[in-house]
């Protein structure tokens, strides 16, 4: 649905924050993948026709996006990371500006949109308070329903949870996979458990390159039987894929074809596992040689 | 030590800011344009030093302060660092110290800098002498410093009071204008036309203002300046360092009202609806549905918000109190009975545009960063609205906001002409209000062009202030850059005026603005397909032409071109720049001609055709040239300093012709040279007309109701001119001139017989047509009038000669003519009323006192006309008087008048007849003093005559504050009565002068010495000059009374002319000198 070829950014001052990105994606929720400063959000703006890139192009559902981004916006669903509201506007009447601008031209047609987004999202209640008073969490639910807003094709979102409590991350993900149907939504988090969770699709990003993309499944296989779990630290630390803390306990989660230390149990590989591998460069090498 | 750790810290900060070095480099800039003014070698210069140090500190100051307020006081709430600096160890005491601290220094030295900066270029003109610098260094201690430390204190107090930053811009624009309006109510040198309107705010501000220069200003009312401040001074500075003291420990007190929003609590219910309830819909952007919500939304945004309503409630106070402070307004001492045009006048031309171009400029960038700054931008820039329709909903809303501003205007204009009892005439509004509208909206769209186009605010910013800067400041003019295109979004269209309307310029109007239409168009087109879609991210491929615009860019220069040309063609030498460059060319070119032998005009036979609505004249001219020298002429120089090309040249004799095209001066060569005493004949032709892209001025115009065509410098002159040359001895250096090193009139004329120079007087035979319904009028007689078809007809002759500087009219209009003695007067104006039988009757007072106590009138006919409201409100040619309309006609004197204004210039003119076209003005290297002085002791003589003592003495008080005022101003050293040719000697001076020799040596002694003047040096002997005055009344009177004559005529102390007792009381020196 989405096809990404040659894509490259670089930025004033010789940041290369794209690399000749090539990427197919499928319908469906899809996951971008990457630590800070990977690529991400300048990957999104560009996608949503925000920042053109340098070279590239980018089809969306048979639309050229580069040369036609007007065609694209009227398909287009966007949270970005961060987001402000203009004061002294409630948070209906926020909501009908921007369905006024998406082209829900309709009155019932808006007032319907605005009504059901407003009880998608939980802010039914708040519909008439000023968007600026709203706590974090509510103006990222806020957010979410404006983007939601005229049923975009593609839906593209940089950090959508953060600042959710757990019950509306749940509802959130909830409400995702069930519009996710005939549309792509393209789901920008370093919250591997996000992605876990909602998308059979993942690429993964680091320095502005897609190290890897796939479906989950496929990108997991690799990893399988060669995941090995230890509270205590091996003694060869090349095969630390990562380190984690449980009620302040340490856990190494390790890569290796054997055990590598008597207290390590084999595990089923995660995501995380496939995230920190790729970013792992000495324990890849290791693991391949 | 951690104070000054930490504001070294803060100057860290402040230095690596853009802003900070924009200021640093801006302050100089100013400073830099302000000091290359022309100064002149008379200058003063600690005087010249002192008003430009005030000069500096009250143009930038208040801008530099809030400027910068934010960005040293609210960088914290404007870049979400708060919490980060709250959570600091340091107090807020500690952190507004610092920080108050830094911008102080901060302004400081940016001022000293600028103070500097001015020195070393005032140096370089008078020297670089220690002086000059200890002012420098005396002004920035006692009027940079505490003015700095008042207006960063005022900076941290109103952070602290307001958090937003267009707030402070605000309030520190309005302070900055405020403070103007209040120098220019309080008579400060700096400003042009700015007076003393009360003697109590006056006094008031010598204690109270922020940059003491009012205290200054004073002591400079006396004479020789006094630079280093008095007793009012220095409670003025020190008060002003408490104040600085107190707002920094109110502001201590002050809890800051920072972005701090209490977030919403709300129970929200765990079940909420079910997401297949979500219902997707087809999204159809619709523009006109999108355009309309936008700019809906932007608009009523904008109003909501307070400082747009206590904007719009200020405009409304700010244009009724404007109004109705100075509808009646003729002349001070001289009121009207207003109508809608005065009332409108009074804003149409500085308040509305000045003001709300900034009202503009700030709802401009509220409108195009409105996005930006509430983060809302990139929510935006992905809907599928396209950035045209996101530009037009801009626009749409200024517009609104621009009419909503003209119907304010126009309540607020009404309110005032209801209560002020004035005409209204409903039907002005909806056009002077609609063009300032227009003027608003192109200025709004060029603003919003650039927010759209320019990713970063301050960029945009900056091309916005440029605009501002070209078109409100002097810079343009400083620059050179005086082509009329150079008034963005404007034109050069003058105030109607009840006398002819709009008439005077309401042809340029549309040429310009359809330029400005045109190109603002243009730029929003473009804008619409270059815009970052508020959401600044770079699009390098943005900046292709597409057809459309391309094709509506090549419109707009095709159009800009063809305006171009016009207006040069119009007007080839429309800069002083290239006037000057004229005047050094022809000089250069034709100086050799001074000592040639030429003819000079006798005679002049012309028929002058004027074609009122065509705005033609055509003048065919038949000169009688006489050689009068001993040499025979063998060669003529004939040309004029005109855009009006001779058409055609005719010499009765066998000749040949050279023709300069540059400077349009042919060269005739006769075949048999010109044998003295004898004499020639040299017709020409040459058609006049009105430049259409340029309003009408003096002293040639052709428009439909009223037509005056001088001679000089329309006709052909014969030989070289040396009134042409330039006289500025700067400019004569900078042009390649040798140096004129002209003495002073004093110098130069201290001997009796010290001039050659002759009366340039001709007879004048002039046969005029018009259109039907106007009058025809030149000098003379008119000996008959008839009309042929369409067209009236007069003939004119002068019963002798007049001196050479004629004029024709046509106009329509009633006239009043009174046969006094010999003498027909006539005054000619729209309307016979009481005003017009005042003017007659100050004619005849004139004409009565002049034939008994000096010489009769030599000619038997004088006309008065009533003309625009242009330029001069009186002026005078042989046999011709022009009074303003306005000031002559349709004022009347205030309540609290001691004189009528309308007949002591009425008489002042008619003197003229006399002082300036009978005597003086013969003689180019002497001062104007046998003309205007004279004059107005002529008008002291008159208006004690009519109206007595007491009204004479009200004249003489008016002179003497209009007087004391202008010494203020200027920063020249004072010269000799009989040198002075600025105007306030010419005019308040005179008065003061002659009412003090009418005190002490009596009418009778001065009319003595006229007499002998006119009997030693009227025509055709040879001219008098100022000297010969003087020595003619110093024959008069005793040796003490002529040291009084010197003194007061020869001498610079001004001193002289302070009455330290009312004259009436003074006793007269040769009672005096009997008492002895």
């Amino acid at each position: 649905m989405l096809s990404i070829n040659q894509l490259s950014v670089t930025y004033a001052d010789g940041t290369r924050a794209l690399r000749d990105i090539n990427l197919q994606l499928p319908t469906g929720m899809v996951g971008l993948l990457g630590p800070n400063g990977a690529g991400k959000s300048t990957l999104m703006r560009v996608l949503s026709c925000l920042q053109p890139p340098d070279t590239g192009q980018i089809a969306f559902a048979g639309i050229d996006v580069l040369s036609q981004p007007q065609t694209l916006r009227r398909q287009l669903g966007y949270l970005p990371q961060y987001f402000g509201v203009y004061p002294h506007m409630s948070c209906y009447a926020l909501l009908l500006h921007m369905a006024v601008l998406k082209g829900i031209n309709d009155k019932a047609e808006q007032k319907k949109q605005i009504e059901t987004l407003l009880q998608l999202t939980n802010l039914s209640a708040v519909a008439n308070k000023s968007v600026a008073t709203f706590s974090g969490g509510m103006r990222q639910r806020f957010g979410i329903a404006q983007a939601l807003l005229g049923n975009p094709r593609l839906l593209i979102m940089d950090e959508p949870t953060a600042g959710l409590d757990p019950a509306e991350r749940e509802r959130l993900h909830a409400l995702l996979v069930t519009i996710s149907q005939n549309k792509l939504i393209l789901l920008s988090t370093h919250i591997v458990e996000d992605i876990e969770n909602l998308c059979p699709y993942v690429a993964l990003i680091n320095e502005g390159t897609i190290v890897e993309s796939g479906a989950v499944q496929s990108l997991l296989t690799p990893l399988q039987g060669r995941i090995w779990q230890s509270p205590q630290r091996p003694i060869d630390s090349s095969c630390i894929l990562s380190e984690s803390y449980r009620f302040g306990v340490p856990t190494y989660r390790l890569l290796s074809q054997q055990q590598p230390c008597t207290a390590a149990v084999p595990v089923a590989a995660t995501l995380q596992d496939r995230y920190f591998f790729e970013l792992s460069p000495k324990v890849a090498a290791n693991v391949v040689a | 030590m951690l104070l000054l750790n930490l504001v070294h810290n803060e100057w860290r900060y402040l230095l690596r800011q853009p802003l900070v070095w924009l200021a640093v480099l801006l302050v100089p800039v100013t400073a830099y344009i302000f000091a290359t003014g022309i100064g002149g070698i008379d200058s003063i210069a600690d005087k010249r030093l002192q008003a430009l140090h005030m000069t500096l500190l009250m143009f930038c100051l208040p801008l530099l302060s809030g400027v910068l307020a934010p960005l040293v006081f609210l960088r914290d709430q404007n870049h979400s660092m708060t919490e980060l600096i709250l959570v600091t160890p340091l107090s807020p005491r500690q952190r507004l110290f610092t920080r108050l601290a830094a911008l102080f220094l901060l302004c400081s030295a940016i001022m000293l800098t600028g103070f500097m900066l001015m020195w070393f270029l005032l140096g370089r003109e008078f020297g670089l002498h220690a002086p000059l610098l200890a002012i420098s260094l005396w002004d920035f201690t006692l009027l940079a410093v505490p003015a700095c430390a008042f207006f960063s204190a005022l900076a941290g107090y109103l952070a602290q009071r307001f958090s937003s930053n267009v707030t402070l811009y605000a309030l520190f624009c309005s302070v900055w204008l405020g403070y103007l309006v209040l120098a220019s109510m309080t008579g400060a040198p700096m400003l042009a036309n700015s007076t003393i309107s009360s003697s109590a705010l006056f006094n008031t501000m010598r204690l109270l203002d922020p940059f003491g220069n009012t205290a200054l200003i004073a002591l400079y009312q006396n004479g020789p300046p006094h630079l280093y401040g008095d007793l009012s001074f220095y409670l003025n500075r020190i008060l002003y360092c408490l104040l600085a003291g107190g707002l920094f420990y109110i502001s201590l007190r002050l809890k800051p009202r920072g972005k701090v929003t209490k977030a919403l609590q709300v129970d929200v219910c765990p079940n909420a609806t079910q997401a297949h309830a979500y219902l997707p819909v087809t999204a159809r952007p619709t523009a006109s549905i999108q355009l309309w919500h936008l700019s809906r939304m932007a608009l009523l945004t904008l109003l909501k918000q307070r400082l747009n309503q206590l904007f719009l409630l200020g405009w409304f106070l700010l244009i009724a109190s404007e109004v109705l402070s100075g509808i009646n307004y003729a002349e001070p001492l001289s009121v009207l009975q207003p109508n809608s045009l005065d009332a409108l006048n009074r804003i149409a031309d500085d308040v509305l545009p000045l003001v709300g171009g900034f009202l503009v400029l700030l709802w401009a960038w509220q409108l195009n960063w409105r996005n930006r700054d509430t983060a809302m931008a990139e929510l935006i820039a992905t809907t599928p609205v396209r950035s045209g329709i996101l530009l037009a909903g801009h626009m749409l809303a200024l517009t609104a906001l621009i009419m909503l501003l003209m119907v304010l205007s126009a309540v607020a204009c009404l309110t005032a002409e209801w209560l002020a009892h004035s005409d209204i005439q409903p039907g002005h509004y909806p056009v002077v209000l609609g063009r300032v509208a227009l003027s608003l909206w192109l200025l709004g769209a060029l603003f919003s062009v650039f927010h759209t186009i320019c990713r970063s605010p301050l960029t945009a910013a900056a091309w916005c202030a440029g605009i501002l800067l070209m078109k409100y400041t002097p810079l343009s003019g400083k620059l050179g850059l005086t082509h009329t295109l150079w008034n963005i979004a404007g034109s050069p269209l003058q105030p109607a005026d009840a006398f002819w309307g709009a008439e005077q310029s309401q042809s340029v109007y549309w040429p310009f603005m359809t330029f400005w239409l045109l190109l603002t168009f243009s730029l929003l087109w473009l804008a619409g397909q270059w815009s970052h879609r508020t959401s600044g991210f770079a699009n390098p491929k943005r900046w292709r032409l597409t057809l459309s615009s391309g094709l509506l860019l090549a419109l707009t220069v095709g159009n800009g071109v063809n305006l171009h040309y016009h207006i040069s063609a119009e007007r080839p030498l429309m800069s002083s720049d290239l006037r000057q460059q004229w005047r050094a060319d022809y000089e250069q070119q034709y100086a050799g001609w001074a000592a040639a032998a030429q003819p000079v005009i006798s005679h002049i036979d012309a028929q002058v055709d004027i074609f009122p609505k065509q705005g033609e004249a055509v003048f065919g001219l038949n000169y009688t040239l006489e050689n009068r020298s001993s040499e025979p002429v063998s060669k003529l120089l004939v040309g004029n300093y005109s855009a009006t090309a001779i058409d055609k040249i005719e010499l009765l004799a066998v000749h040949t012709v050279s023709f300069d095209r540059k400077l349009g001066q042919y060269t005739l060569y006769l075949a048999d040279p010109l044998a003295p005493g004898d004499t020639l004949q040299l017709r020409t032709k040459l058609t006049f007309r009105q430049p259409r892209h340029w309003p009408a001025v003096m002293p040639q115009f052709v428009k439909p109701t009223f037509s005056y065509l001088r001679s000089i410098p329309l006709l052909p002159t014969i030989g070289f001119q040396v009134g042409y040359q330039l006289r500025d001895e700067q400019l004569r250096q900078q042009y390649g001139l040798a140096p004129l090193n002209l003495a002073k009139p004093s110098q130069l004329f201290a001997t009796p017989q010290s001039t050659q120079a002759t009366y340039d007087w001709v007879t004048v035979r002039s046969v005029m047509s018009t259109a039907a319904g106007q009058t025809p009028l030149a000098p003379g007689k008119r000996l008959k009038q008839w009309q042929q078809g369409s067209r009236n007809y007069a003939e004119y002759q002068t019963t002798g000669p007049v001196r050479n500087a004629l004029a024709w009219y046509s106009f329509a209009g009633s006239e009043l003519t009174r046969q006094h003695e010999n003498v027909t007067l006539t005054v000619y104006s729209p309307q016979i009323n009481a005003a017009a039988e005042l003017n007659m009757l100050a004619m005849q007072d004139t004409l009565s006192w002049m034939a008994q106590h000096v010489v009769p009138y030599r000619a038997s006919q004088l006309s008065l006309l009533a003309t625009p409201d242009m330029d001069a409100t009186g002026y005078a040619l042989p046999q011709l008087i022009m009074i303003n309309h306005r000031v002559g006609f349709r004022a009347e004197p205030a309540a609290d008048a001691g004189f009528d204004q309308r007949y002591r210039r009425a008489a002042h003119e008619t003197a003229h007849q006399w002082f300036g076209h009978d005597i003086g003005n013969s003689v180019l290297t002497d001062s104007p003093f046998l003309v205007e002085p004279l004059a107005k002791y002529l008008e002291l003589v008159l208006i004690e005559k009519r109206y007595g003592r007491e009204a004479m003495q009200a004249l003489v008080e008016y002179e003497r504050q209009r007087f004391k005022v202008a010494v203020m101003r200027s920063t020249t050293q004072p010269s000799a009565m009989v040198d002075a040719t600025a105007n306030h000697d010419l005019y308040s001076r005179a008065t003061l002068v002659f009412a003090m020799l009418r005190q002490q040596l009596g009418d009778d002694i001065i009319s003595q010495a006229l007499r002998q003047l006119w009997h030693q040096h009227g025509y055709p002997q040879t001219p008098a000059t100022s000297m010969d005055f003087v020595r003619a009344l110093q024959a008069q009177v005793n040796p003490q009374q002529q040291q009084f004559i010197a003194d007061l005529l020869l001498g610079t102390d001004l001193a002289l002319l302070e009455a330290t007792q009312p004259l009436a009381e003074a006793a007269p020196l040769a009672l005096q000198q009997a008492a002895d």
